[in-house]
């Protein structure tokens, strides 16, 4: 009943936030256990209540901020000069500026919607595809959870009693090569979209374009000072970082007015309420789920199929692609790690940083897989382009990281090398 | 006719009271010829602590493990067992959450809580960890401590100068190395699992209040239970919790010993209360207007 | 003044005051967040900014989101939308807006259920009587660290409920030809129009 609700809403196009929580109320319905009802609603404002999702509001503020101010602009434009001549250049910058967010950001669908509104409309004013500059983006924002520090890492050594330090080591590997792949990715994709080449700069213009972004820079500075340097959250670096931004707006670029602060407040709380919902509503629908024991009648299930480390890897994989299309990192995680990791290293042996970067790696690239994960959608809605074409266009990225998460998987070094 | 209880947890598979609540369910079992049984929640998967709390009042949660801090907001009288260098070991710690003055505050817990408290157990006692080394109380003055929000804890770092920053566990790893913090109050069996340390090299062996946990049933579900299975959940968690604290006692000398085997990491061990000054002359000052258990506990150990 | 009329009026007046919370529960986030990592430069640190700078943003999540549904711009699968010939796409935004006002009404009832108002009025506004009474603690949650009452901030579930049935069903009116929709019914001025 909760799946024949879950699949109809999701044909006629409900909001995925009203289908999660209408799902988990069946759900409460249909098994009978009615008293969950009364704590329904406190769920759901339970679900927000983390401080680590404070660096959502926080980051799309600076990507607001940094627009208005034509900050970003300029930093794209300095970054262009140094890979301009190559065809494809934004393209690959793109990926740069996300692999440097994503040493901020923990939370993969903040990242694409952040980043999304930022990039898409650059690279379209260069003449690139608006739905190939979206998935571009949207599977750059994959890094974000994975190059550390991540958010999913930290609750995944939380869940599993691991030192946090040791997941966060553990993801730079698989974050490089993620990178190197879609780089490659899109050099190879080069021979089917015709990528717009970038003006060859004089450097006369190069010079001046290092002069405007100069002062531009101490932006993400400060912002990985703070966090490297010892000195705040990653919330907090994002509030540095949005001041920061403000005041280079009013007062170096001159672009941005105090009189357009209430509309840049306004856009800022529309789209991280766009992920806050979503979370809120995952919040409710896992408590539910794991009310009904669900996630453990299929760890059973998957303890009866699968017989070698192996099989139950890649069988694991599976699932957590399907449950990661609707439920982002954390509460996902929070559902399926107190269940599987036992199974994981006591049933087959496997160690637990290594469960733990695979299982983040493979719920995060549940959000991008077609034609449900909710990052496409985030990252369609975000740059006004069809979730179609945007799906078609990803879907060598999408096979790119399976063929990665399946070579984390199988080779644990991967993970633990430099631990 | 058959029951499964819920009982929520906000510590991994892995730690001792869920090794020993996955027990009870067993205990239970067997006592009741597999008629009542025992569904464990690890890791927070219901929420957090206040989050359960309010799971156990609406009934949607039939029991749960929580630290006794949790309780000290809504039960004042809780507060006297975190009274600052109550005990100076672990063994008269758990003689103190053993006793009739420990069970009687329980009887507070159906009208403030909407629970009944079967029984206590601990995690252990409490230490500090900093990252500069401290040598006079004068240097605890402005360091920021990573605090288990609670109004007793947060009164004693208050005295002593400090500013309590409360934050979930999850963070304080990353709180330590980005700054935000400067020193915890942590037991063993944490920094061990969590490896504080890296970030925090200078520890406190203060033993400076005991880390309680109390064993919650829903009132709610409470109250539609026969006087037969009320006597079988009693005892059953009673055995457990009893489980729970012989466990912890016996491991703690190890554990202080695993510590002092790392690399980088100062310990300061057997601190004196009286480093702290007259911290607890003055903390019970504040907390014996609030709860005549505070007296009710120093003149228990006294008695030891 | 028709049904469809009264119900645009409504939506538009909470779509303003909700606009405005939003602004100001971004501005209190922001300001304290900045305001607590600038004042540790000089050993100050404000214990309640983290706690009320997220107690605002759960807030803000629950106003942003009912303003997006007025506005039609959260996440939805709407591939069958773009296949289907149009009447019968309007017929489907329809089912969609009636869903979410049934999921809006539904959750007021359990706001109602929660906040338990008639238990209250009964236990004549005495919270200890009302709670021995109902097995409800709602009237003495404090957050952990301002120690304020919690019910304060979760009166933001049933505002929530109420706001979005209202969108709802002024979303429906509008599909069902009872009255004309603006372009920016949600009055959110972003710069490009909503799919
Ligand atoms: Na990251
Ligand atoms: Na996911």
């Amino acid at each position: 009943m909760t799946i024949a609700v879950f699949a109809s809403f999701l044909l006629i196009g409900m909001p995925i936030g009203l289908i999660l929580a209408s799902a988990a109320l069946t759900f409460i319905l249909t098994s009978g256990n009615t008293v969950l009802l009364d704590s329904f609603a406190l769920q759901m404002f339970n679900a927000l209540n983390n401080f680590g999702l404070l660096a959502i509001p926080l980051f799309v503020l600076i990507g607001e901020l940094m627009n208005g101010s034509g900050i970003t602009q300029r930093l794209i434009r300095l970054a262009s000069v140094f890979i301009g001549n190559l065809k494809g250049g934004l393209a690959y910058v793109n990926l740069l500026a996300n692999m440097m967010v994503a040493s901020i950001l923990g939370s993969a669908t903040a990242q694409i919607a952040m980043m999304t509104q930022v990039m898409v409309p650059e690279m379209e004013r260069q003449g690139y595809r608006r739905d190939f500059s979206t998935a571009v983006t949207a599977f750059g924002g994959l890094l974000g959870p994975i190059i550390p520090p991540s958010i999913v890492f930290v609750v995944y050594a939380v869940l599993a009693q691991l030192a946090v330090r040791d997941m966060l080591v553990a993801g730079i590997i698989p974050g490089l090569i993620l990178t190197s792949l879609f780089l490659g990715t899109i050099a190879l994709l080069g021979r089917k979209f015709a990528y717009p080449q970038a003006k060859s700069l004089r450097w006369r213009d190069r010079l001046l374009a290092l002069r405007d972004a100069l002062p531009m820079l101490t932006i993400p500075a400060i912002i990985i000072g703070t966090i490297v340097g010892g000195f705040g959250s990653p919330t907090e670096a994002a509030a540095l970082g949005a001041f920061c931004a403000a005041l280079l707006g009013l007062f170096v670029t001159k672009t941005l007015k105090l009189s357009d602060m209430g509309a840049i407040l306004l856009r800022t709380g529309i789209n991280s309420a766009l992920v806050l919902f979503l979370v809120a509503a995952a919040g409710v629908f896992s408590w539910v789920l794991v009310f009904g024991q669900v996630p453990q009648t299929v760890a059973a299930w998957i303890e009866s199929v699968a017989t070698t480390p192996v099989s139950f890897m890649l069988l694991v994989m599976l699932v957590l692609l399907l449950v990661g299309t609707i439920i982002d990192g954390i509460p996902a995680l929070i559902m399926v790690v107190p269940i599987l990791l036992p199974i994981a290293t006591d049933v087959y042996g496997i160690d637990p940083v290594h469960f733990g970067v695979v299982v983040s790696v493979n719920l995060i690239l549940g959000l991008l897989s077609p034609p449900v994960g909710i990052g496409l959608y985030v990252a369609a809605n975000a740059a006004n382009v069809s979730p179609i074409s945007v799906i078609k266009v990803s879907l060598p990225f999408f096979l790119v990281t399976c063929v990665a998460l399946v070579l984390l998987a199988v080779l644990p070094q991967l993970s633990l090398a430099l631990l | 006719q058959e029951r499964e209880f819920r009982l929520g947890l906000i510590t991994p598979p892995v730690h001792v009271w869920n090794e020993e609540a996955r027990a009870l369910g067993e205990t239970l079992s067997e006592m009741s010829d597999g008629r009542l049984s025992v569904a464990t929640f690890p890791s927070g998967q219901l929420g957090s602590e206040s989050a359960m709390l309010q799971q156990l009042q609406t009934g949607a949660l039939d029991m749960a493990w929580l630290t006794t801090a949790e309780v000290t907001t809504r039960v004042p009288d809780m507060s006297a067992l975190h009274a600052p260098f109550l005990v100076d070991n672990i063994a008269d710690a758990a003689r103190v959450l053993r006793s009739d003055e420990a069970r009687e505050i329980l009887d507070k817990l159906p009208r403030a809580t909407g629970t009944v408290g079967l029984c206590y157990a601990m995690t252990g006692m409490r230490q500090l960890m900093t990252k500069e080394p401290v040598d006079s109380a004068e240097d605890l003055a402005g360091m920021r401590f990573r605090i288990t929000p609670a109004p007793p804890i947060k009164s004693f770092f208050e005295m002593l100068g400090a500013a309590p920053a409360p934050m979930p566990l999850t963070q304080v790893y990353d709180g330590l190395a980005n700054g935000q913090i400067d020193a915890i109050d942590m037991d063993h069996e944490s920094i061990i699992n969590f490896g504080y340390h890296d970030h925090a090299s200078h520890m406190m062996e203060t033993n400076h209040h005991l880390f309680g946990m109390v064993a919650l049933v829903s009132g709610r579900v409470w109250a539609q239970l026969s006087d037969e299975d009320k006597a079988l959940l009693q005892e059953a968690s009673q055995t457990h919790c009893d489980q729970t604290i012989d466990r912890f006692v016996a491991e703690e000398d190890g554990k202080l010993a695993a510590l002092k085997e790392i690399d980088g990491l100062t310990i300061s061990e057997d601190m004196d209360p009286a480093f702290f000054g007259d911290i607890v002359t003055r903390w019970d000052a504040e907390w014996a207007e609030q709860t005549p258990y505070v007296q009710k506990m120093r003149d228990l150990v006294a008695s030891f | 003044m028709t049904i469809g009329r009264i119900l645009y009026r409504i939506s538009a007046g909470l779509a303003w005051v909700e606009r405005l919370m939003l602004r100001c529960l971004m501005l209190v986030i922001a300001t304290f967040v900045l305001l607590n990592v600038l004042l540790r430069l000089f050993g100050i640190t404000i214990a309640w900014a983290d706690e009320l700078a997220v107690y605002c943003m759960i807030m803000s999540g629950f106003v942003g989101a009912s303003l997006m549904l007025r506005a039609r711009i959260d996440p939805a699968v709407l591939l069958v939308h773009e296949v289907v010939p149009a009447p019968v796409a309007r017929g489907l935004r329809m089912l969609v807006s009636a869903l979410s006002a049934g999921f809006g009404i539904t959750l007021f009832a359990l706001c109602w259920r929660w906040f338990d108002p008639a238990a209250l009025m009964q236990a004549g506004f005495d919270v200890p009587t009302f709670e021995v009474e109902t097995f409800n603690f709602i009237y003495t949650d404090t957050t952990p660290v301002m120690a304020m009452p919690a019910y304060w901030f979760y009166l933001i579930m049933p505002w929530f409920a109420l706001t979005l049935s209202v969108h709802a069903l002024a979303n429906l009116a509008e599909d069902a030809g009872l009255v004309a929709r603006d372009i920016d019914p949600a009055g959110l001025d972003l710069q490009e129009a909503p799919l």
